[in-house]
This record gives structure tokens, C-alpha cells and sequence, in this order.
């Protein structure tokens, strides 16, 4: 072999070793425009949708931006601290994220053994996974906030320093993306990558429930706050924008540069490029034996925790000892995979707790909101547990047949007919989904201290809609389910999430709508029966049926 | 043919694949291919890597829908009578996904559900299997933390449970120690005694020629030869099944080694 394409030890210790990241952004950047553009025709056709609707969605935001945005735009100098607020906000979000997706690109990811056993140096593949994981949220941010940055500095006639604004915010970002995979790595070094992801998830659960929850039970029922400093958004901008914080030279930087003042933006931009560019290079230098070593200790095969068998001996002695269900059996397993999966499961627990939050605070409640007084009183509770409904759906149901994963060719190699499987995720997403929704609207109803027949029908008004719910959730999971993933928690795309809550809302919102007219000119009883609560049934079985449909029908021709 | 007696073969078919053929956009990946594989005959199927091996089982498998052509499994269509052919069959991948939260002792439990086996026949069989696999150690505890090896055997247990007439089995031997693939050759031989049919892709020759009563030999997804190890080195002229098998692809002789040992240089 010739020694030109043999990796000489020597440079591998200096500054040499970071020569291939260029090499591994392309084959990055070359795989992206394959997934998209070479994976066959049904492939480029999705790609052509998601390229249609980004730039409808970023055309439309823009518009609208500009909109608000001509009635006046603020004064840069008076957006300052807010401006410090939201980097602040994004800088929590990327160092959050940053875990996740540090344990999936770097730990899980398939690649990574690969590109270990070659004589590149473990830095190299690290600033290169970095590199992507900034793309990655850089390319969100831009669709997320892009309109409106656009929008305003187009208002204030400062376009042309939009470059200058965007290297800042990117360099922001670098140094809580750099904090955060060193903080992963250092602890994959102790703990394997599937405890740690288990254990972030349950933390930043932990975390965003206890926030949120300080932040709603000190609200003061005429809107005020007695939050702590650090939890109020003015009190967050003050601190953010402090001098000697990243978010302030950040901040400072993007006023700069929108009032023109071309030296200072640019200084303080040179300043915020240094620090990101220095805490990923810090980060991948220092980190890569400790990235090694975890990641031979990840792969080794653990011992795994032995479960009672007693138990599962007793619960089979019982009942009858014909063949279980199929479906059942489905479900049961489901089940048992949610329950063991902590990562899952906080992602399922979170927005349901926010909205228990929300309802168990006095004043909270929809109900309460002027101009409701005519509805009966199950209804706001009922609404509020619908979207928490919407969001169990989204994490079970709509996850069902992707989370099957690459393991879906054990069901669809067994005798098990494509409804049999959709019935088994339907019925997990609906225990799921309705029982949060009943639980959080018989809580809300002794707070309230509502009559057993409000709350009855109204958790079974719910359980109707949260019916019609998850079988769309179910059905549209299976559509385009993510089988390939290494994180069960991805095995639906953003688009395709977003799409169902989209969706849901508009059903919901059509629900309670249908529930709400009766009431426009009286006041039923809370037991009868109305033409609302008729609607309401044949949305649900109509919207069900068609998504069920739907999703046997793809799932029956899914090849593997 | 190893020196087992001669299999008597039954008049009807186990497996049959008539014509059956796959194209993935561009690529024809099966062409036209037409076999039969009696009861109780355990088949080889052999051929290149990108052959189109692994294709025609996950088409026999259900996994893949065929572009045109039939296949039948004793007697069910795979495509006609899906779920039928599914029951009388058995399928073990090359690198078997399973359900990682599962202990496996669960897992058998709902691979056994998934075919119907009923709840006391599930109890009389799980145990024994998970110990005729040396599994038994770790029945309890989650897949997730199986080596390779065990997860090929585990699923191997998880494709026996049913008692299937066809058992297809995608590379077993990968994964598995020399005592494990030595009780995978033991537990094949006793099933196709018992009349089950056994249809195995595999790259070790050597597996093929002790083993099978049969071997098919396909080449750019065309089946280019079907006989007993045997006719196949005679009709060949050559001395090993490997020698047959390489002359038959095309891969004989020094002269693929050339560019090769250049590139190298």
C-alpha cells in the first residue's frame, strides 16, 4: 500500500490531525444531498414537498413579520435586553439539546466505529460531529427566526450587516454546544451512553416541569410576576446583557451592527468567533480519549439488570392458556418498552405535566378567561386536557410503527395482518393519551369542585375526541415512519410531528367548537345530550376511520 | 451430499417460486426465477454477495413485494394468501433487530403470540429452548445486553417456536461461536428429519457441502444452477464445491486478483 495513504503517526499529534475534518464535512454534505436528491424518485418527490413548504412557511413569516414590523420597528438599543434574553433562551436550548445529540452522533451513531478504526484522529471526527451538529441548529434557527431577523433589519434598512448578525449568533452558539458535549463526554467516561441519555432526558424533564411550574404558580392573577430574577424575562434580559457574558458581547454585537457601527460589531463578532471556534477546538482536543474510552465502553455488552421472573411466571399461570390476541400482545409490549425507556418516557411525561401545572394553579385555567362564563365548566378543563391529549398522542401514538424501527420484520414475517398491528398502537396510544386526559380533567374537576356528572361527561366527551385523536396520530404514523433510526425517540421526522399537531389542533379546535355551539343561546344540562355532542361523535369515527385507513394501507405495503 | 441416506422427497413442493422477479427502480435484482424445494429438504442457496440472496428471501418472506412472478409456500401464495404462507414459515435475518427492553424470555413469549402458539404450548417450549441454546442464564434479562451470538440464537429460538414446515435462515452462521454453528448444523439436520424444509443462504462453502441435500447457485439475481453438491462439482469438473462455485460466478483463477494486487501497489 503506498505510504502516501497511510496515516503518519506524527501528524496525527499536532494540529494535522484536524486535516480530514474538511474531508468528512463534505462526505456529510454529500450523503445530505443523496438522501434528497438521489434515493429514488418517491424520495425526490418528498424532498420537493419539504423544499415547497420550508419556503412557503419562511416566505409567509417573512411577510408577516414585515407586516407587524412596518407599524414600527423598535429601536435596536431598546431590544437590547430582550434581544440578550432570547440568546440567552437559545443558548439553553442548544446546551440542552446538545446531550441528546451528542449521545446519538457520537455514541449510538453507526458511523462512529467506522470512522474509529481508521487512522483518522479522534479529534477529527469529533470537531467534524460538532460541525454538523452546529449546521444542524444553525439551519433550524434560520428557518425558525430567519423571517423575522430578515424582516427587521430590512425595517431598519441594515440588510447588509445580516452576515455580521449571523456569524455572531452562530459563534454564540458554538460555546453552549461545545459545554454541553464536553459535559456528555465526561460523563459517557463514567456511565454508558444509554444510561446518560436516559438519565438527561428524566433531568431536563426534571428541570423544564420545575421551571415552568415556578413560573406559573408565582404568577399573580392579574398577570404580574413575583418571579425570581433569573425566571422573569426582564429580569433574564438584565443578566443576559451583563458585559462580561457572551450573550452581552453577542447582543451588543447585533445592535452594532444594526445601527452600522461596523468596528465595534465586527470586534465583538471577532471576539465571539474566537470563543466558539476555541471551545469546540478545546473541546474536541482535550475531549477525544475521553470520547474513545467512552465509546469502548458503551459498546461493550453489559450485564443488563436481571427482571423478577417470578412475576412473569405469575402473570402467566393466569387466565385462560389458548393464543393471546395478537394485538394484545403488540400492546403489551409497547408497553413494557415505554416503561423502560426513560428517554421515551420523559419526552412523553413533559408536556403533560406542563399542563397539569396548568390546571392545578387557581386562575390558570382557560375557564377562567373572561367570556367564557357561558360554557359549562367541564368544558375549559376538557380543552386544556385535549391538547395535553394532543401531545401524549404525538409521543406514543404517532411514534407507534416508526418505533417498531428495523424490528417491524418480525411482525411483518409473522401471520399478523396490518390492522392487527395498528390496533395494537391505537389502543397503547389511546390508554395513553385518554387516561392522562380523563386524569387531568377529574383532578381539575375536585379542584374546581365541579359535580360527578360534569365530570363525567365531560371526560367522556373527551375520551370520544381523544378517540378520533390518536387514530389519526396512529394512521399518520404509519404513513412515513423512520425506521432506521438509533434513537426511538427519532423515529418520526420534525415534519411529519409538526404536521399532527398541526393537524390535531385544527380537529380539536373543530371538537370543542361543535361542543361549544349549544351553548350559544342555553344552557343544557351538563348530562344531555346535544347535536354538538353528535358532530363531535361522527368527527371522531369519520377522521379515525379515513387515518386507520390510511395507515394500513401504507403499512401493508411498506418493503423492507 | 454428505453422507447422509438419500432424503425421499414428497410430490408436493414446500417452497415454489415461479418466474418471480424483483426490480429496485433500475436494478434487476431477482430475474425470473423458478425453483422448487421439497419437504423436508434443506436447500443452500448460494451466490456473490449482491447475488440477490438475501432479496429472494425477504420475497419469499413477505418483506418485499415481488414485480412479477409467484411464490408459494406449501402452497400459499406469499402475495394471494399472505398470512397463511407466513404461518407455515420461519425466518431468521442475517443481523436479527429485536426488541432491545425485552427480556428473552419475553421475546420468544411474543414471537410465539405473533404466531398463535397458544399460552400452554408457549410455556412447555420457551424453557427448554432457551436452554438448548444455552440461554437460560440469561432469559431474564434485557436483549439489549446480548452479544451477537445470542441474539442470533434467541432468534433462532423465536423463529422455532411455531414449529414452522419452512425455516429461512439468512447467513446463520454469522455471529455464532464454533459450538453454537456445530448446534445450528445439529438442530437443522434434525428438523429436515422431521420433514421440515430448511432454506439457507450462506458464504461458508463448507457449511453448504456438509450439509445440504441441494444447492442453488445464483449469479446477477439469475439462478444458474440447482443440483445435489455432488452433480454440481462433476457437472462443473471441479474438484471442491468452492472451485464449482467460483467457476460458476465467474470469480476462478488468479486473474480477478490482478487489478487488485495493482491497486495495492
Amino acid at each position: 500500500m503506498s505510504a502516501a495513504t497511510v496515516a503518519d503517526p506524527g501528524r496525527l499529534a499536532a494540529w494535522g490531525g484536524y486535516r480530514p475534518v474538511a474531508r468528512l464535512l463534505r462526505s456529510r454534505l454529500r450523503m445530505g444531498a443523496n438522501a434528497c436528491l438521489r434515493a429514488g424518485p418517491e424520495q425526490r418527490g418528498w424532498t420537493l414537498i419539504l423544499a415547497t413548504l420550508v419556503l412557503a412557511w419562511w416566505l409567509g413569516a417573512h411577510q408577516l413579520a414585515g407586516t407587524l414590523l412596518a407599524r414600527g420597528a423598535p429601536e435596536p438599543g431598546a431590544l437590547r435586553p430582550a434581544l440578550a434574553a432570547g440568546l440567552a433562551t437559545l443558548c439553553g436550548v442548544v446546551a440542552v439539546t446538545s446531550i441528546s445529540f451528542a449521545i446519538s452522533g457520537l455514541y449510538l451513531a453507526r458511523d462512529t466505529e467506522m470512522l474509529l478504526v481508521t487512522p483518522l484522529a479522534p479529534r477529527a471526527v469529533l470537531l467534524a460531529k460538532l460541525c454538523v451538529q452546529l449546521a444542524t441548529g444553525v439551519g433550524m434557527a434560520a428557518l425558525l427566526g430567519g423571517p423575522w431577523l430578515v424582516a427587521y433589519l430590512s425595517e431598519r434598512g441594515a440588510l447588509a450587516a445580516l452576515p455580521l448578525v449571523a456569524v455572531a449568533i452562530v459563534a454564540l452558539a458554538a460555546l453552549p454546544l461545545a459545554a454541553g458535549t464536553a459535559v456528555t463526554i465526561a460523563t459517557v467516561r463514567i456511565m454508558p451512553a444509554r444510561r446518560v441519555r436516559d438519565a438527561a432526558a428524566l433531568l431536563v424533564t426534571g428541570t423544564v416541569f420545575a421551571v415552568t411550574a415556578v413560573n406559573v404558580v408565582l404568577r399573580t392573577p392579574e398577570g404580574g410576576s413575583t418571579t425570581p430574577l433569573a425566571l422573569d424575562a426582564p429580569g433574564r434580559g438584565r443578566l443576559a446583557d451583563l458585559a462580561w457574558l457572551p450573550t452581552g458581547w453577542a447582543s451588543r454585537a447585533v445592535v452594532a451592527a444594526v445601527r452600522g457601527e461596523v468596528v465595534p460589531a465586527a470586534l465583538l463578532t471577532l471576539l465571539l468567533v474566537a470563543a466558539g471556534a476555541g471551545a469546540l477546538l478545546l473541546v474536541s482536543r482535550l475531549g477525544e480519549a475521553a470520547f474513545v474510552a467512552g465509546h469502548q465502553r458503551s459498546a461493550e455488552a453489559g450485564a443488563g439488570r436481571r427482571r423478577s421472573r417470578a412475576a412473569g411466571r405469575h402473570r402467566r399461570g393466569r387466565g385462560a392458556s389458548g393464543p393471546r390476541p395478537v394485538w394484545l400482545s403488540i400492546a403489551r409490549k409497547d408497553l413494557r418498552e415505554l416503561r423502560r425507556d426513560a428517554s421515551q418516557l420523559g419526552q412523553l411525561v413533559l408536556p403533560v405535566a406542563l399542563f397539569a401545572v396548568y390546571i392545578a394553579v387557581p386562575g390558570q385555567a382557560p375557564g377562567a378567561a373572561p367570556g367564557a362564563a357561558r360554557l359549562p365548566q367541564w368544558f375549559s378543563l376538557a380543552l386544556t386536557a385535549g391538547f395535553a391529549s394532543l401531545f401524549a398522542a404525538s409521543g406514543v401514538a404517532l411514534r407507534g410503527v416508526g418505533a417498531e424501527g428495523r424490528r417491524l420484520w418480525l411482525l411483518r414475517t409473522a401471520p399478523v395482518h396490518s390492522g392487527e398491528v395498528l390496533l395494537a398502537k391505537f389502543a397503547v396510544g389511546l390508554t395513553v393519551a385518554a387516561g392522562l386526559g380523563v386524569a387531568l380533567v377529574v383532578a381539575g374537576g375536585l379542584r374546581e369542585g365541579l359535580g360527578a356528572t360534569d365530570i363525567v361527561f365531560g371526560a367522556a366527551r373527551l375520551t370520544v375526541i381523544v378517540g378520533g385523536l390518536v387514530a389519526l396520530a396512529t394512521g399518520l404514523g404509519a404513513v412515513r415512519p423512520r425506521l432506521d433510526w438509533t434513537d426511538p425517540r427519532r423515529s418520526i421526522g420534525v415534519g411529519q410531528s409538526l404536521g399532527f399537531l398541526g393537524l390535531g389542533s385544527v380537529y380539536l379546535a373543530l371538537c370543542f367548537t361543535m361542543l361549544a355551539l349549544p351553548y350559544v343561546h342555553a344552557a343544557p344540562a351538563p348530562a344531555a345530550l346535544t347535536l354538538g355532542d353528535a358532530g363531535v361523535v361522527a368527527l371522531a369515527v369519520c377522521t379515525g376511520w379515513a387515518a386507520l385507513r390510511a395507515g394500513i394501507a401504507r403499512l401493508r405495503s411498506i418493503e423492507l | 451430499m454428505s453422507g447422509a441416506a438419500p432424503v425421499q422427497l414428497r410430490p408436493e413442493p414446500a417452497i415454489r417460486l415461479r418466474g418471480l422477479t424483483k426490480l429496485f427502480a433500475d436494478r434487476l435484482a431477482v430475474d425470473s426465477m423458478t425453483l422448487e424445494v421439497a419437504a423436508g429438504e434443506l436447500f443452500g442457496f448460494l451466490g456473490p454477495n449482491g447475488a440477490g440472496k438475501t432479496t429472494t428471501i425477504r420475497l419469499l418472506t413477505g418483506l418485499l413485494r415481488p414485480s412479477s412472478g409467484s411464490a408459494e409456500l406449501c402452497g400459499h401464495d406469499v402475495v394471494a394468501d399472505p398470512l397463511r404462507a407466513r404461518a407455515v414459515a420461519g425466518y431468521v435475518p442475517d443481523h436479527p433487530a429485536l426488541y432491545e427492553k425485552l427480556t428473552g424470555r419475553e421475546m420468544l413469549a411474543l414471537a410465539a403470540d405473533l404466531y398463535g402458539v397458544s399460552r400452554s404450548v408457549q410455556a412447555a417450549r420457551i424453557d427448554p429452548l432457551l436452554g438448548a441454546f444455552g440461554l437460560d442464564g440469561h432469559a431474564d434479562r434485557l436483549v439489549q445486553s446480548y452479544s451477537r451470538g445470542m441474539r442470533q440464537k434467541l432468534a433462532l429460538g423465536a423463529a422455532l417456536l411455531h414449529d414452522p414446515q419452512v425455516l429461512f435462515l439468512d447467513e446463520p452462521t454469522v455471529g455464532l461461536d464454533p459450538a453454537g454453528a456445530r448446534q445450528l448444523k445439529d438442530v437443522l439436520r434434525g428438523l429436515c428429519r422431521e420433514g421440515r424444509t430448511v432454506f439457507l443462504s450462506t458464504h461458508v462453502l463448507e457449511v453448504a457441502e456438509l450439509l445440504c441435500d441441494r444447492v442453488g447457485v445464483v449469479h446477477h439475481g439469475r439462478l444458474v444452477a440447482v443440483e445435489t453438491p455432488d452433480e454440481l462439482r462433476h457437472a462443473v469438473g471441479a474438484g471442491t464445491l468452492e472451485e464449482a462455485f467460483l467457476r460458476l460466478t465467474g470469480a476462478d483463477g488468479d486473474s480477478d486478483l490482478r487489478p487488485l494486487l495493482r491497486a495495492l501497489e
